[in-house]
C-alpha cells in the first residue's frame, strides 16, 4: 500500500509502520493545533470504523495527558516498540511484518514530530528513550533531551540500533518489556519529575517462550488477577499495569492486528491491560483497580486490523488529542460553523476535493495524495456553513474551538482564610473569536493529598476573557493541593455546537499562617530500591515568618523514627503496613523530644527514610502528621505528603537460575537423605555366638553333588562339632575382609530406589557360591562367581570357593571341582549348631542350581577369549602358566581370624586332586 | 541481607513457609521411608519378624508424592529467593538495571 507520508514524499507504508506514525501522531498532537496541522494522510478509501473509536477510558488517557502538560514543563517519554521474531519472518516461512525496517523512518518522523513540542511560547522540556522488547527487554536509546540539535544524533542512533546491533528475534514477551521500561521510566522521574508516557507498539499477541503456560501467567502478573478463571497468582500486586496507571504513566497502547498465529486471548488482553477493563476472548475482565482512581493515569488502547483502519484511527486520534471534536453537519456534505468554531478539517477526502467557505475561499488538500483537506476559520466573514466538493470523504468534519485556559503557575495560598488563585482565560490570538463566544460551566476540582475533594462551578457568564480568580479557603491541614479545571459542556454560544473539553491543572502550595514555622514539600533524593535501599528525602523548616521562634514537632523523632508510622494512602501494591521510617534531624538543630526548636530566622532539615521488605514497582503516597508550633503555645497539626517511586529489583535471569538450582536440589536432596540413611543403616549382622567352619570338598559338575575331600558324608549327623569354631564377636559392618572368603560389604545403590544388597568380593583367583542367586538386574555384576550375593546375616552364610584353576580344569571326564565350603552358624542360648540340617540344605540347594556349572563355561569362554587375543598378538606365552594372583590385600577393615590358620597367613592351598 | 524472619512480612512469610513445606514434603517422607526401610532390613534378622510390604508400598508412594509436592514450593519460594539475590547484585553493583 502506498500513501503520502507525513512530511512530503511518497513512502510504502508498512502496518508496522503505520502503527508507529499512530503513536508518534498521538505525541505530536499533544502539542496543540500547530502540530495538528501536520498529519499525514490517510488513504483516499476511508472508512473510518466503529472500534476506530477510543474508549471513555482513552479519552481520558488524552485528557490526563493534556492536562498534565498545562501543569508541567517535562514530558518523559519511553518508546517500547516490539522487536520480535515476526518482524522478519515467521515460522512457517511467510515475510514478517517489517523485513525492510521501516520502523526506523517511522520512530524517526515521529521524534521529528515530538521535537515540535520543545519549540514555541509552550516549549517543553521532551526526554526521549527508547527499548525494544520480545523475549525480554533491551534497552536501545538512553534518556536524551529531545531538542532540533539532538534530533540527527538521535535518528542516527536508533537506525543503527535497528538495523544492525539489534535485529529482531524471539517471541512477544510484553511483561519483560513493560516491566522494564516502566522502571526505566520511574528512574527518569526520580531524575527529573514531569509528565509520563509510554508508546507501546505490538504487532502480535502475548507470547512468552512459546509456552502457553509461561504467557498465562505472565499474563496474570501485567493484569493483576486470573482473567482466565485459574488459580494463578500474579507476582506483581494488582498487576504490572496498574503500577503504571498508579505511577502516573499514560500508556498508549497500538496493537497490530494482522498476525493469526496468537490465540484471541493473547491479543484481547491487551485493552484490559491498558484500560483497566475490557473483553477479552468473549468475557468482561478486570486488571488492577477498577474503575480507575482519579489520581491514576489512564491509558488507551489503539487497535489496527488493517491498513486503511488504521490510517483512519491515527488521523481521529491525532485530531481528537489536538482538542478537535465532531462537528454538525447540515446534510451530507455541509458543515455548521458558527462562531467560535477556530478550524475544521474534513478526512477522506479525494485529491481534487475542494471546501468551501461561506465567503467562497477555496481550500484544497495541501497534497494530491493527503486525502485531508484542513481549514483555518480566517474571519468572521467564513462563519457559517462550509460545504465539501468530493466524491467521497468521511463525515463528520472535525472541528476546533479557540478557548484555553491558563493557570497560574505554582501559586501559594495560606492554610484556613481566603484565598485566590488565578487562571487566564483567551482565545489564542483569534481576531475574529471572543471568549464570550462560547457557553459553559467551568468545573474547579480541589484535591488534597488524603484524596479529599472540593468541587466548584463557575458558569461562564461570571468569567471574563484574561485574567481570572477562584477564592476558596485551603485546608491549613495540607501544605499542598491540585486543582483541575475542566469546562463542562462547552458550546459555541451561537449555533450550541458542542466542543472538546478544554481541561488544565493547578498545583498550589499551602503556607501555615505565619506565627507558625513553614515545613517545606519533601524532597526526594533517593527512590526506594528493592527492599534493601531505602527511600530518603528531607523536609526543610523555616522559623515562623514573623520573626519569633517555632517548634515543628515529628512523632517519634526522639526515637530516630516516625512513629506511628505515615499513613499510606497511595500504593500499587497495597503495602500498607511493616513499613520502616526513621528521621533525624540536620547537625546543629535544637531537638527536644519529638519537636526540633528553631530559633528566629533559622532553618533546619529533617532527613527521612522508608523501606519496606516487600520490593515492588509503585508510587507511594503517604501522609505524615506534624505538629507545628509557635512561640505563644498554639499548635497547627498539618499533613505532609511524602512521595516516592518503590522500584522492584527483579533479574529474570537469576530468577530462571534459582528455579533451576532448587528444583534440581528439590530432587536431589530428598533422594541424598534416602542415601545417606540406607548408608547408615545397612550393615552385616554379626552378633555373638558367630561360628564358623571350614570343609574341604569336592563338587561333582556333573552330578551336581558336594562332598567332603577327606570322604564322608557331608550330611553326617557328627560332621563339624568340632569345626565350627567361635567368631570373636564384631560390631556390624559394612566391609569386613576375610583371609579365605575375600571383602565381605553392605553396599548401597546411588540409586535410592534400589534396596541395599550384601555381597562377598572373592579374592583374586577365587571363586564363589553361595546360597542367594543374583537376579537379572546384577547379572554382569555377579556373573561367573566374580562375587557373590548373601542376606546380610553372617549366621545364615555358607560360601562354596574354588579357585579359578580348579574350576576351569573340570571337564566332562573329570567332572570334580575341589573347593572350600565355608559354613557360618549361630549357637544361640547353648544350642548346637544344627549342622545336618545346614549341610542338607546346601546340598540340596547345589543339586537344582546350575551356576557353578555355568560359571565353569564363562570361565573356559574368557580364557578361550584371552588365548585367541594372544594369539593375534603373537606375543609369545610359551604355554606357561599365568603366574598366581596376589594375596589378598589386607585392608577393608577387621578380618576374620581363620581357624585354621594364624597370624592371617595366606590361606592353605586346595587339598591335591586324587590320583586314580 | 538474605536472612529471613517468619512471619515478619509476607515475602518472609511466603518464604518461610514455602521452606516449611519443602522440609516437610520432600524430606520428612523420604526420611521416614528410609527409616522404614532400615527397620524392614534390620528385621529380617529376627525369624520372629513379619514384614508389612504394604505399609513400605505406602510410604514410597508418599515420599515419591511428596518430592512431586515439594517442588511446587520451591517455585513458590524462588521468586522471593531470586529477588532477594537480584537486590544484593544491584546493591553490590555487581549487575545494573
Amino acid at each position: 500500500m502506498v500513501v503520502r507520508g507525513w512530511f512530503g514524499g511518497c513512502v510504502s507504508m508498512h502496518p508496522l509502520k503505520r502503527g508507529l506514525v499512530v503513536a508518534s501522531v498521538a505525541l505530536l498532537a499533544l502539542g496543540g493545533t500547530s502540530l495538528a496541522q501536520a498529519l499525514p494522510a490517510p488513504s483516499p478509501m476511508i472508512d473510518i470504523p466503529a472500534g476506530a473509536e477510543l474508549s471513555a477510558v482513552g479519552e481520558r488517557a488524552i485528557e490526563d495527558v493534556r492536562r498534565c502538560l498545562s501543569a508541567s514543563d517535562v514530558l518523559n517519554v519511553f518508546y517500547l516498540i516490539d522487536n520480535s521474531g515476526s518482524l522478519e519472518g515467521f515460522q512457517d516461512g511467510s515475510p514478517g511484518t517489517d523485513v525492510e525496517f521501516r520502523r526506523v523512518d517511522v520512530i524517526n518522523q515521529s521524534l521529528r514530530g515530538l521535537s515540535e513540542l520543545n519549540s514555541g511560547p509552550n516549549s517543553k522540556t521532551i526526554n526521549f528513550s527508547l527499548g525494544f522488547f520480545s523475549s525480554s527487554f533491551s534497552p536501545a536509546v538512553g534518556w536524551t533531551s529531545l531538542s532540533k540539535e539532538t534530533l540527527p544524533g538521535l535518528e542516527e542512533n536508533i537506525a543503527n540500533q535497528i538495523r544492525v546491533l539489534q535485529p529482531p528475534g524471539g517471541f512477544t514477551h510484553w511483561e519483560a518489556g513493560v516491566t522494564e521500561a516502566h522502571r526505566a521510566i520511574q528512574e527518569q522521574q526520580t531524575a527529573e519529575p514531569g509528565c509520563q508516557m509510554m508508546v507501546w507498539l505490538t504487532d502480535g499477541g502475548i507470547n512468552v517462550n512459546n509456552s502457553l503456560s509461561a504467557t498465562e501467567q505472565s499474563g496474570v502478573n501485567l493484569c493483576g488477577a486470573d482473567f482466565r478463571g485459574g488459580s494463578l497468582r500474579s507476582a506483581v500486586p494488582n498487576g504490572t499495569f496498574n503500577s503504571l496507571r498508579q505511577s502516573g504513566v499514560s500508556v498508549f497502547a497500538v496493537l497490530l492486528n494482522i498476525d493469526s498465529r496468537t490465540e484471541l486471548w493473547q491479543k484481547d488482553l491487551m485493552r484490559p491491560l491498558v484500560e483497566g477493563a475490557g473483553a477479552a476472548a468473549a468475557q468482561q475482565i478486570s486488571c488492577g483497580v477498577n474503575p480507575i482512581p482519579e489520581n491514576f493515569a489512564a491509558g488507551a488502547y489503539i487497535e489496527a486490523n488493517s491498513v486503511s483502519a488504521l490510517s483512519t484511527q491515527f488521523l481521529k486520534l491525532a485530531a481528537r488529542i489536538g482538542g478537535g471534536s465532531y462537528g454538525t453537519m447540515i446534510g451530507k456534505d455541509k458543515i455548521s460553523v458558527p462562531q467560535g468554531v477556530a478550524r475544521l478539517q474534513v478526512i477522506g477526502v479525494d485529491g481534487g476535493a475542494i471546501l468551501t467557505s461561506p465567503n467562497g475561499r477555496a481550500v484544497m488538500p495541501a497534497g494530491a495524495g493527503d486525502g485531508f483537506i484542513d481549514a483555518e476559520v480566517l474571519d468572521a466573514s467564513e462563519f457559517g456553513t462550509w460545504s465539501v466538493t468530493a466524491t467521497e470523504w468521511s463525515p463528520p468534519a472535525i472541528i476546533w474551538g479557540a478557548l484555553s485556559l491558563t493557570p497560574d503557575r505554582d501559586p501559594k495560598a495560606a492554610g484556613g482564610a481566603d484565598q485566590s488563585v488565578g487562571f487566564r482565560l483567551d482565545t489564542s490570538g483569534s481576531s475574529s473569536i471572543a471568549v464570550e463566544d462560547y457557553q459553559y460551566t467551568l468545573s474547579i476540582t480541589l484535591t488534597y493529598p488524603d484524596g479529599s475533594t472540593e468541587q466548584e462551578t463557575i458558569p461562564s457568564s461570571e468569567l471574563v476573557a484574561g485574567s481570572n480568580s477562584f477564592t476558596f479557603v485551603p485546608n491549613p491541614a495540607f501544605s499542598q493541593l491540585q486543582i483541575r479545571y475542566a469546562t463542562e459542556n462547552l458550546r459555541t454560544l451561537e449555533g450550541q455546537i458542542p466542543l472538546a473539553s478544554v481541561v488544565a491543572e493547578q498545583n498550589v502550595t499551602i503556607t501555615p499562617p505565619t506565627h507558625f514555622p513553614t515545613v517545606g514539600n519533601a524532597v526526594l533524593t533517593q527512590a526506594l530500591v528493592g527492599s534493601i535501599t531505602p527511600a530518603q528525602g528531607s523536609f526543610s523548616l523555616l522559623a515562623p515568618l514573623d520573626g519569633n521562634p517555632g517548634t515543628v514537632c515529628f512523632p517519634g523523632l526522639s526515637e530516630g523514627g516516625l512513629a506511628p508510622s505515615p499513613t499510606i494512602v497511595g500504593d500499587s501494591a497495597d503495602r500498607l503496613s511493616d513499613w520502616e521510617w526513621s528521621a533525624i534531624a540536620s547537625d546543629g538543630a535544637t531537638v527536644e523530644g519529638d519537636c526540633v526548636l528553631l530559633a528566629s530566622g533559622e532553618e533546619v532539615t529533617v532527613s527521612y527514610s522508608a523501606n519496606h521488605p516487600v520490593s515492588a514497582d509503585s508510587a507511594v503516597q503517604a501522609l505524615t502528621d506534624i505538629t507545628l508550633g509557635d512561640g505563644d503555645g498554639g499548635s497547627l497539626v498539618v499533613t505532609k505528603e511524602i512521595v516516592f517511586p518503590s522500584e522492584r529489583i527483579y533479574f529474570s535471569a537469576v530468577g530462571t537460575a534459582v528455579r533451576i538450582v532448587l528444583i534440581a536440589l528439590g530432587v536431589l536432596l530428598p533422594f541424598l537423605v534416602l542415601y545417606l540413611v540406607a548408608l547408615l543403616t545397612t550393615k552385616v549382622f554379626h552378633g555373638k555366638e558367630l561360628r564358623r567352619a571350614k570343609f574341604p570338598v569336592i563338587y561333582d559338575r556333573k552330578k551336581k553333588t558336594l562332598v567332603l575331600a577327606s570322604g564322608g558324608s557331608l550330611t553326617a549327623k557328627d560332621l563339624g562339632k568340632d569345626e565350627f569354631e567361635f567368631q570373636p564377636p564384631l560390631d556390624d559392618f559394612t566391609k569386613l575382609t576375610d583371609p579365605e572368603l575375600g571383602t565381605l560389604a553392605a553396599v548401597v545403590s546411588p540409586n535410592p530406589l534400589r534396596p541395599p544388597w550384601f555381597e562377598i568380593t572373592p579374592r583374586p583367583g577365587q571363586r564363589l557360591f553361595t546360597s542367594k542367586e543374583a537376579p537379572p538386574l546384577f547379572k554382569n555384576r555377579f556373573h561367573g562367581g566374580k562375587k557373590a550375593l548373601f542376606t546380610g546375616d553372617m549366621s545364615r552364610l555358607w560360601a562354596l570357593s574354588f579357585s579359578e584353576e580348579q574350576l576351569r580344569g573340570a571337564t566332562t571326564a573329570d567332572p570334580e571341582i575341589r573347593g572350600n565350603l565355608l559354613v557360618f552358624s549361630r549357637d544361640s542360648f547353648g544350642t548346637a549348631v544344627n549342622v545336618s540340617e545346614t549341610m542338607n540344605g546346601i546340598v540340596n540347594h547345589l543339586r537344582g542350581s546350575s551356576t557353578i556349572a555355568k560359571a565353569q563355561e564363562a570361565l573356559i569362554a574368557e580364557a578361550n577369549g584371552a588365548k585367541s587375543t594372544q594369539g593375534n598378538n603373537e606375543a609369545p606365552s610359551g604355554g606357561s602358566t599365568p603366574a598366581p594372583p596376589p594375596p589378598p590385600p589386607g585392608r577393608g577393615g577387621p578380618a576374620f581370624t581363620s581357624p585354621r590358620s594364624s597370624g592371617g597367613a595366606a590361606p592353605p592351598p586346595p587339598p591335591p586332586r586324587p590320583r586314580r | 541481607m538474605l536472612g529471613f524472619v517468619p512471619g515478619a512480612t509476607s515475602g518472609n512469610m511466603i518464604l518461610a513457609l514455602g521452606l516449611l513445606g519443602y522440609f516437610l514434603a520432600g524430606f520428612a517422607t523420604p526420611l521416614l521411608w528410609g527409616w522404614d526401610a532400615a527397620l524392614q532390613r534390620r528385621g529380617q534378622i529376627n525369624p520372629n519378624f513379619s514384614s508389612k510390604r504394604q505399609f513400605s508400598l505406602i510410604l514410597r508412594v508418599l515420599a515419591l508424592a511428596g518430592i512431586a509436592v515439594s517442588i511446587l514450593h520451591l517455585l513458590f519460594v524462588s521468586t522471593v529467593i531470586a529477588e532477594r539475590i537480584s537486590e544484593w547484585l544491584f546493591v553490590a553493583g555487581l549487575v545494573g538495571v
